[in-house]
């Protein structure tokens, strides 16, 4: 009996610690889905130019 | 801050490089050579010899691909995924099926009407294991990269030049615009319309652009003929046919040019509800149909 507490307590730390792991892993998992799982907006958006000329096109290819 | 520009044709469309320092424009002219035929050699769907063809030839079997294939692929199932399936690199049968099955180039008016349109088969069913590149497509997919490859490869050649030379740095490829290093004074001048041969000089307006991407997607380019009728390359993945003509050209800017494409991409295929598709996502965008919608910050 003593055997199979034993195992059972340790069995039950070394569940816990992977069910932490686990809990971390898919929390930073997460996060990083939370800031790459989305289209990008950019820092600022396209001004009007003030200069008239273009540098270059973008249009259909 | 003085930019200097080069080009050359480039897959089926132009290259260009910008630097913002004269001396090196040669340098990146010979980088940015080297970054597109290696996309051309890894993503073609049109050369027998490239990667795509072969694993288009080893259909059901799981594939190790190189690094290059292996993160378009990437980006395209990234697309497809943050595009609700708008923009599916499973549209290859379709794309095919419309006609354009070769070099745009070698395309001639052809009587035949085109293939019965069907769903794109749908981009979950590539399997995919981008960290050992392994790859299975079931025999009834071909993937056309052609939509986010180009918009990847300007994003990456212009940190990779803008890192080598040490300078400011736009790609153009297409009408497909990523930008590193620093920008010009007043930002990047970049002339937006319906094609991007004409829109450097005949624009419809021209906008600043400081850092990330700007990409445009038109109807209007891209063409061919089919029973008389005029089809371009923009397929709706949900019926196999081309986009429903709301608008004809849009013109969004993002963090990179590979999200400004695939946002230009998607309102292209969604159509009328693109302009609240785009509010919500917070892209600045041009929407070009009857008449022309600017949301996100765009100007006016």
């Amino acid at each position: 009996v003593q055997t199979v507490t034993t195992w059972t307590a340790g069995g039950s730390l070394v569940a816990a610690a992977v069910l932490a792991a686990l809990l971390a892993h898919g929390t930073v998992a997460a996060r990083q889905q939370a800031t790459t799982d989305q289209l990008g907006t950019p820092d600022n958006p396209p001004a009007v130019s003030d200069t008239g000329g273009a540098d270059i096109g973008s249009g259909g290819s | 801050m003085t930019v200097v520009a080069t080009g050359f044709p480039a897959l089926g469309s132009t290259a260009s490089v910008l630097v913002t320092e004269p001396a090196l424009a040669a340098d990146a002219e010979r980088l940015l050579r080297a970054d597109v035929a290696a996309l051309d050699e890894a993503c073609s769907r049109f050369r027998p010899d490239s990667e795509l063809s072969r694993l288009h030839a080893n259909a059901d079997t799981e594939v190790t691909v190189g690094p290059l294939l292996a993160d378009a692929i990437g980006v395209a199932l990234r697309a497809a995924r943050l595009s609700g399936g708008l923009v599916d690199p499973t549209v290859g049968t379709a794309v095919i099926g419309l006609g354009y099955d070769r070099d745009l180039a070698e395309l001639t008016d052809d009587p035949m009407p085109p293939a019965r349109p069907r769903p794109a088969p749908g981009w979950q069913r590539v399997a995919f294991d981008p960290v050992r590149r392994r790859v299975r497509l079931p025999g009834t997919v071909r993937l056309d990269l052609g939509a986010t490859a180009k918009a990847m490869a300007a994003d990456r050649s212009a940190a990779r030049i803008a890192t080598a030379l040490g300078c400011g740095v736009l790609v153009g490829l297409g009408g497909d615009i990523g930008t590193a290093g620093a920008a010009p004074e007043g930002g990047w001048r970049i002339g937006v319309g319906d094609d991007h041969r004409l829109a450097a000089d005949e624009p419809d307006v021209v906008v600043t652009l400081g850092s990330g991407g700007l990409a445009t997607s038109s109807t209007t380019c891209r063409t061919w003929r089919r029973a008389g009728r005029t089809v371009h390359h923009i397929v709706d993945p949900r019926t196999g046919g081309v986009a429903e003509p709301v608008w004809r050209t849009v013109s969004v800017a993002a963090a990179s040019c590979v999200d400004a494409n695939t946002a230009s991409t998607a309102a292209i295929v969604l159509g009328r509800s693109a302009p609240d598709w785009l509010r919500r996502a917070g892209l600045p965008a041009r929407l070009v149909g009857r008449d022309v919608v600017t949301v996100g910050g765009w100007p006016r």
